[in-house]
């Protein structure tokens, strides 16, 4: 055993010393012909004579060497060598085939690449924390299908302490908070952690320390520590941060340290420590809450068993405090962190994936067919060598390097896409339903995937052009002009047959990616009445402390003038809802004089009188909003046109009295009467979707309850405002904060019904069909065009004899329709029989959408028109004298 | 030259071992024209293939080369025996003998049955 594997070292090392070995053996025959030839001399010889027996004994030099090379070697591997220093010299003296073949290969591979990197670091190996895939989340869950996501500082100690399948728990609180720094004013995420939080993700920080249990003692300093994206965005990446004394929700605290980048923990941009103590007096659960909990389990401990025995834990708590778990069915659930945070998109990636593979084959099927026809075009090279002795394995080999060769070409090229790919795809996680932490990379398991991916591609279209194009009828290849042979007649077949089987990929790629662009067109079909692109949006948060109490008006409408002079702003008004959205107060509201029945109510817009303007919606009678009237809270409104219809039916609402009869306090009107003053467009205010509800609005001064946005409207990007209308705000007053400043059209669109996710799946997808449909083209063309050039000499008899050129073309023209329309019809029933799997997916947009199927379809159909134009123009072209003189 | 004597797979790296066991260190040439003399010239060897049986049995680690210079003041490359070959030989003349032995058992049944 040992000494086999001496061998096979030593066979590997000579492969490598090939070079310095022969001259070895060589100094060696050199020492013998002269020893030898010293010999012979002695006994009496010529010297010259001498040499020239001593040579003529030792035999042939050169296949001693070469018995010589046998023995060290592996003959098989030298001989592979060689297979591929010939395939790469063959495949470079055909760059058009070649350059297309790894092309075509390299989108194909370069897709699953890209898709398997996404898989890998979004579902596999996002987390940077240590042993991140035995993370599970733990939650009291109840009812059929309710959730408590937090859990008390009691259960979460019970959780650990009585029983035996964790390794380590932290319990994570999220809030917002008030950031208050040297020239700084911001809205800030935080999380409340447990203290060994830390030592319980494994992460070390890049700056400064983290927190342990002695921070979370009760009379410790403050300490936070700083997110690296934070700490960048807002502290410039300032070196020195560790040791400053910020101001979090009023309280001073001190920065202690700075995480690496991609430690996301809760998405948090400080991480606080606090401490879990057991309740004294019982409650309910609202009280003592820690926060989500999170657990590493033991090794070779299941969810299923964790959640078993958790909710033997629970359920005694259930027993010793009844009041504390009120709701019916009341369980411990356990998940793996990654499904607490993936969810829907989990379905998304795989079915992306399901269609890169589906990509993948249709370039097999290309790469394929340019082979066999180049196995047909090579018959007499392949006849010639099996004439000359090359054995059927030593042909079906060499062939079979030369597609290494090609998907080898094919793995680096598509790595190269899918590194490109992996940048843009990148560039859109932020806005997916992915962990943050996740980061796209092209790392060592997914270049061997790529690696993989290649070598069974090979197998896909590299195998049977080997073996066929080695079995050669040896004087047919050798002598004949090929196209009458039988074998040339069943690659035919075969190619043919790789076309319908493109066909029906391609079809099923097609609808797959029409069925979900028209689902998302559905969803994104939505009316708001106003133009959301051009409006930017930003919240307001305040300091907490009094100083704000009955100032705010005055701060808004400094805040306003200010905007207003920002260059190109065109307008800008303060609202209490965002308008799509309507998540506002409503009231009931009478009008005096009418006969009502109390069942009417609106949703209360409070607002500045430039909110018209905002948002582009024009006064339809009497008019706006004044100055005036906000500036001294007067008790006057507008009315939209639903509230109009349904209140007021024909009757003129102006000058009209309007009771609300819950205005929320505090207030300064004396009495909620307001008069109508004129009428506004409908626009969208309860849902992207949905009709538009009766809507009053009023001067925001009139009350001073909830909270207020700021919208401006701009003749630039919105997306660039934020900066700008942060100074302002800043000179207006320093320790207000924007609370989530951006486009409103991020907000709609990030809203239900349209998610980040579909409109990844749409492009992506959209995206892998568009390539795979030149693929496609690629391959019809490819095929018909061979079968044009096989039959010119049958079309030049046709037309030397008097047959019509337009019949050449309908010919070809037939060819293509008839397997186009095969593999048409086999992807048809695919679809059909597989589009059940989508249909939950889809939205208001049957799965056999006969649109969609119709479009799909006359897309390949024009696909394969297109691609067999070419060919036909060829053939109704072909010069009967000149083909015939020409073909052997 | 007569007829020649077929080599079995293995005989000649056995006569190679043999030789070296016998001569101690000793260049190809030197092996080649030990084995044509103790064979009484039997054995006529295409000199060249005692090569392939030396990289054959350098690879095995039996035998150990190094460069030398013969009486005549050549250099050559000479050949040694290691502890690893000794064994192997004797493992291997063992063998033989008792493979010979056999087959001599074997073809004599067969000429009396013919008899």
């Amino acid at each position: 055993m040992i000494a086999a594997l001496a061998r096979f070292f030593a066979r590997l090392a000579a492969l490598f010393r090939a070079r310095r070995l022969d001259h070895a053996v060589e100094d060696d025959l050199a020492a013998h012909v002269d020893l030898m030839a010293d010999d012979l001399v002695a006994g009496g010889m010529e010297p010259s004579a001498a040499r020239r027996e001593a040579r003529l004994r030792l035999g042939n030099v050169a296949s001693a060497v070469d018995a010589h090379r046998t023995a060290r070697s592996f003959g098989w591997l030298d001989d592979a060598w060689r297979d591929v220093g010939y395939a790469v010299r063959t495949l470079g003296r055909a760059p058009g085939f070649t350059s297309a073949a790894v092309a075509t290969l390299a989108l194909g591979i370069g897709g699953v690449t890209l898709m398997y990197s996404v898989i890998h670091h979004v579902l596999v190996a996002p987390f940077p924390y240590r042993d991140a895939e035995r993370i599970v989340r733990v939650f009291v869950a109840f009812g059929d299908s309710g959730m408590r996501p937090d859990v008390t500082a009691d259960e979460f100690l019970d959780f650990q302490e009585q029983s035996d399948v964790f390794e380590g728990a932290v319990a994570a609180d999220d809030d917002s908070a008030h950031l208050l720094g040297e020239g700084l004013a911001e809205r800030v995420e935080i999380v409340r952690g447990t203290p060994e939080m830390f030592r319980y993700l494994g992460v070390q920080p890049e700056r400064g320390r983290h927190f342990g249990p002695p921070d979370a003692e009760p009379h410790a300093p403050p300490v936070a520590v700083l997110n690296h994206r934070t700490w960048t965005a807002l502290f410039g990446g300032d070196p020195e941060v560790v040791g400053r004394t910020i101001r979090l929700d009023g309280e001073p605290r001190t920065i202690i340290g700075v995480m690496p980048p991609r430690f996301e923990w809760h998405d948090a941009d400080f991480w606080l420590p606090a401490a879990a103590p057991r309740r004294t007096s019982p409650g309910t659960a609202d009280s003592n809450r820690v926060g989500q909990f999170y657990a590493r389990l033991r090794p070779g401990v299941t969810v299923e068993a964790a959640r078993e025995r958790l909710n033997a834990v629970l359920q005694r708590r259930v027993t010793a405090s009844p009041q504390e778990y009120p709701r019916p069915n009341t369980r411990a659930e356990v998940r793996a962190l990654i499904d607490d945070t993936v969810f829907d998109f989990r379905a998304v990636l795989y079915q992306l994936f399901s269609a890169v593979g589906l990509l993948l084959f249709i370039a097999c099927g290309n790469v394929a067919n340019m082979l066999l026809a180049r196995a047909t075009a090579r018959e007499r090279e392949t006849a010639v060598r099996a004439a000359l002795g090359a054995t059927r394995w030593r042909l079906v080999r060499q062939l079979f390097v030369e597609s290494l060769a090609l998907a080898f070409g094919g793995v680096v090229c598509g790595a190269l896409l899918a590194s490109v790919g992996i940048g843009i795809v990148q560039g859109w996680m932020a806005n997916l339903e992915v962990p943050a932490e996740a980061r796209l990379r092209l790392d060592l398991p997914v270049l061997m995937f790529a690696t993989s991916a290649g070598l069974l591609a090979t197998l896909f279209f590299g195998l049977y052009p080997a073996l066929h194009g080695a079995r050669r009828d040896l004087v047919a290849g050798a002598t004949s002009s090929s196209r009458s042979s039988t074998a040339s007649r069943r690659h035919h077949r075969l190619r043919g047959s790789l076309v319908v089987v493109e066909v029906a990929l391609s079809l099923v790629l097609v609808t797959g990616a029409g069925l979900f662009v028209r689902s998302f067109l559905n969803r994104t079909d939505f009316e708001l009445g106003f133009d959301h692109r051009k409006i930017f949006m930003t919240g307001f948060a305040f300091p907490p402390g009094p100083q704000f109490d009955g100032q705010r008006e005055v701060f808004y409408r400094e805040t306003l003038d200010r905007v207003a002079r920002i260059p190109g702003v065109d307008a800008v008004a303060i609202v209490s809802t965002i308008p799509p959205f309507g998540y506002g107060q409503t009231s009931p509201v009478t009008l005096p004089g009418t006969a009502n029945d109390g069942q009417t109510r609106a949703l209360l817009q409070f607002c500045s009188e430039g909110l018209p303007y905002t948002l582009g919606l024009r006064v339809t009678a009497g008019r706006g909003l004044s100055a005036a009237d906000v500036a001294g809270a007067r008790t006057v409104a507008l009315v939209n046109e639903t509230l109009v219809r349904q209140y007021f039916g024909r009757e003129n609402p102006l000058g009209r009295l309007v009771r609300i009869d819950k205005l929320p306090a505090p207030t300064t009107a004396a009495e909620p009467l307001f008069e109508v003053v004129g009428v506004v467009q409908d626009a969208a205010n309860s849902g992207i979707r949905q009709p538009a509800d009766p809507e009053i609005y009023v001067p925001h001064t009139l009350s001073s309850a909830g909270n207020r946005r700021l919208l401006v409207r701009s003749s630039i990007n919105p997306a660039r405002l934020t900066v700008a209308v942060r100074e302002s705000v800043r000179a207006v007053n320093s320790t207000v904060a924007l609370n989530r400043p951006g486009p409103l059209q991020a907000q709609v669109e990030s809203s239900w019904p349209v998610s980040n996710g579909e409109r990844f799946r749409i492009v992506v997808l959209a995206g892998f069909a568009m390539t795979g449909l030149g693929l496609l083209s690629f391959g019809v063309y490819g095929v018909i065009a061979y079968t044009v050039s096989q039959q010119t000499r049958e079309f030049a008899i046709r037309l030397a004899l008097g047959g019509e050129r337009r019949h050449v073309a309908s010919q070809v023209f037939r060819t293509t329709f008839w397997l186009v329309g095969t593999g048409a019809l086999i992807g048809l029933g695919v679809c059909l029989a597989t589009g059940r799997v989508l249909a939950s997916q889809l939205y208001e947009t049957s799965p056999r959408d006969p649109i969609t199927f119709a479009a799909a379809l006359g897309v390949i159909v024009l696909t394969g028109a297109v691609a067999c134009a070419v060919p036909a123009r060829r053939a109704m072209r072909v010069e009967p004298a000149i083909a015939l003189r020409h073909d052997e | 030259m007569g007829q020649k004597l077929d080599l079995l797979q293995g005989t000649l790296d056995l006569m190679v071992l043999q030789t070296l066991a016998s001569l101690g260190s000793q260049h190809g040439y030197g092996i080649a024209r030990r084995v044509e003399q103790v064979s009484g010239h039997e054995v006529l060897l295409n000199q060249g293939t005692i090569y392939a049986s030396l990289v054959r049995l350098q690879q095995r680690r039996w035998i150990k080369a190094e460069w030398g210079t013969s009486e005549n003041n050549r250099r050559a490359r000479f050949y040694s025996l290691t502890k690893s070959g000794e064994k192997a030989l004797e493992a291997r003349t063992a063998n033989w003998e008792r493979v010979t032995a056999v087959m001599a058992r074997v073809l004599r049944q067969r000429r009396e049955e013919d008899r």
